[in-house]
């Protein structure tokens, strides 16, 4: 049968033809647009390294100052702040970040040199920084390669880096990165990291980044409170419990004016969650763009090839009606007229493949925020040729039916 | 061979009714070569139609070898089809995206027959009508002549004893007409195959060892 099917669609070949074009240009066409959605699908829904629950930012501001008094210094009142905060049994942890919480979108960058051992695959480079106080590691529940909490591993380290699994593959490739001590070029200093974390990602629809995080305790902390100061800190406050806006006003409420360290105050409140959506709408929206404009064209290939092999099969009604006078059943003609659909479809696989290729040599394909691997190809190549067969199917299935359930010789009248 | 009894077939739309086979009562021998004749929609095909189980009645019963083919389903009629009975046609339907042999082939796809066995028996029908020299040719480069030999071959092909045959010289010059009805009792006085043969043609009705007339759905002769 397949062979009959195969010099079927030879001898047919200039109409033929027409459909394989087609066919190579949607399938070409739809792969690359299963791919991107494939990309965007498995980059949205990876693990971000961290966990924003019930975890909510607190804006700070300072009050001018109306006596000549000398007031406590930025350190002192962030962390008098922090701890009256974290005194109240509704709060599970607090910590503080400057330009690092999650979804800032922080850009600083420090160039850091490996100090002893074995140095030879390390040299200086630049990584993104992060400046968190350590109890961040807690509060967002950041676990560690081995999916154990970082926290357990900073918590009293004095000058204690947080590399992540990217920043510790690029920087020590092949060795273990824990233990080791860092410089930064510029302003020298010895740091030891503490904990290499899991992969940590800007948001949602971005890739893990090379990043490390210098934990803010003793003189680090001093400073970099003083150098950012206290009102600029990002502090962050994880809950027990899930909060509504309204419990959360009671709360502030309730804490009174345990909510001011001399004239540091809280002065407003954001759950991280509408702080993240404000932070990616832009993102969110040229996504549903994206994803709209995807179900728009999908629609239209739908049409297409509906309506291509409707017609094709209208056409051979005639066809199908000598087949069922030759003594063919109707069960074994509709098989016959899917298999020569699908025989078109497949052929189209080996230039889908090139074009494929070349699209991989041109960088179209984007392998930057997943890799191209046999698996992504199976399941975007699969998924499209999925599609495409199920089109096709549909698309000779009506006609078809409606011939095979003429009598013989009302099909044979359409010839 | 062929037994028809109170045979009806009735065309209904929403507004009209129409009578196409009324109470048709027929018998064809086994080895008989009938001829069909009547005027223009007197039902001549409709009753070659349900003859061939191409059609089925709206009521009577159509008995081929004993077999009462009115209870069957799609698939034993399928199946009777195509072991039992062979099929002409005035406008050939022969699919022109095929080669002739292939064409030829056709019914023997449809059972559990062997391609080599499939070649052989096809090329022995063509060479039996006198086309084994046109057997890679398409049907559009053959003459109508050539052409309903070609669909003789197929109807041949997986030896039926019923040939039915629908107007074969109705798109054919009289020479051609001639070779084609040549070829039809060259079948039937050899083989010894059964055929039934619907005509405009006196000339070759007169040929055939019997002849019925219908006129207005009725068997009148």
């Amino acid at each position: 049968m397949i062979k009959h099917i195969l010099k079927i669609i030879w001898n047919q070949r200039r109409s033929n033809g027409w459909i394989f074009a087609e066919l190579l240009i949607v399938a070409g066409f739809l792969w690359v647009m299963i791919d991107t959605f494939y990309v965007d699908m498995v980059t949205y829904r990876s693990p971000l390294g961290y966990d924003i629950t019930n975890v909510w930012r607190f804006k700070l501001t300072e009050e001018a100052r109306t006596d000549t008094l000398p007031g406590l210094s930025e350190p002192e009142k962030l962390t008098r702040l922090i701890e009256q905060i974290r005194q109240n049994p509704e709060v599970y942890e607090v910590c503080a970040a400057f330009y690092s919480s999650p979804y800032s979108f922080s850009n600083s960058w420090r160039n850091i040199t490996p100090l002893g051992g074995d140095t030879t695959l390390s040299s200086a480079q630049s990584f993104q920084i992060r400046n968190v106080t350590p109890e961040y590691f807690r509060l967002f529940n950041v676990q560690n390669s081995d999916g154990k909490p970082v926290y357990d591993e900073v918590s009293g380290v004095r000058n204690a880096l947080v590399v992540s699994r990217e920043m510790a593959d690029a920087f020590f490739p092949g060795q273990t990165a824990r233990g080791r001590q860092l410089s930064y070029t510029d302003t020298g200093g010895t740091f030891t990291i503490a904990s290499v974390s899991s992969s940590i990602r800007a948001n949602e629809y971005e890739r893990p980044e090379p990043c490390f995080f210098q934990c803010l305790n003793g003189e680090i902390y001093n400073f970099m409170v003083d150098y950012f100061g206290a009102r600029d800190a990002e502090l962050c406050v994880r809950m027990k419990r899930s909060l509504s806006r309204d419990d959360m006003n009671l709360f502030l409420d309730s804490m009174g004016d345990r909510l001011t360290a001399d004239n540091l105050m809280v002065y407003g409140i954001t759950p991280m969650q509408e702080f993240r959506d404000i932070q990616l709408s832009g993102k969110e929206r040229d996504m549903s763009n994206k994803f709209s404009l995807m179900l728009f064209m999908l629609i239209n290939v739908f049409f297409g090839i509906i309506g291509t092999f409707w017609l094709r099969m209208q056409n051979r009604r005639g066809e199908i009606g000598l087949r069922m006078a030759l003594g063919a059943h109707r069960i074994t003609l509709q098989q016959y007229m899917y298999a020569e659909g699908l025989c078109l479809l497949a052929f189209t696989l080996p230039l889908v493949l090139l074009f494929g290729v070349n699209l991989l040599m041109t960088d179209y394909i984007d392998t930057y925020r997943q890799s191209l691997s046999v698996a992504r190809v199976l399941v975007t190549l699969g998924a499209t040729y999925l599609l495409m067969g199920g089109m096709i199917i549909l698309g000779i299935w009506f006609p078809v039916r409606q011939a095979v359930r003429m009598a013989p010789a009302d099909a044979l009248h359409y010839e | 061979m062929i037994k028809l009894t109170n045979l009806e077939k009735i065309y209904r739309t929403k507004e009209i009714e129409t009578v196409a086979l009324e109470n048709v009562n027929l018998e064809v021998q086994k080895g008989e070569f009938l001829s069909i004749m009547g005027p223009s929609g007197c039902g001549k095909s409709t009753l070659l139609n349900i003859m061939g189980l191409l059609d089925s009645p709206t009521s009577g019963m159509v008995e081929i070898n004993g077999v009462n083919t009115v209870n069957m389903n799609d698939k034993e009629l399928a199946a009777f089809r195509n072991k039992q009975l062979g099929f002409v046609f005035q406008s050939f339907h022969l699919i022109n995206s095929l080669n002739v042999l292939d064409n030829v082939e056709l019914p023997l796809l449809y059972r559990k027959v062997s391609a080599s066995e499939r070649r052989k028996a096809a090329e022995a029908v063509l060479e039996k009508v006198g086309l084994s020299h046109r057997m890679r040719h398409f049907p559009t480069q053959l003459s109508g002549g050539q052409c309903q030999r070609v669909a003789i071959a197929r109807a041949i092909v997986g030896n039926p004893y019923i040939i039915l045959a629908d107007e074969p010289t109705g798109n054919l010059d009289s020479k051609m007409g001639i070779e084609v009805m040549e070829l039809l009792h060259q079948l039937n006085k050899e083989d010894g195959r059964t055929i039934v043969m619907v005509t405009h043609n006196e000339q070759q009705a007169q040929q055939t060892s019997r002849t019925i007339r219908f006129f207005d759905g009725r068997q009148v002769q």
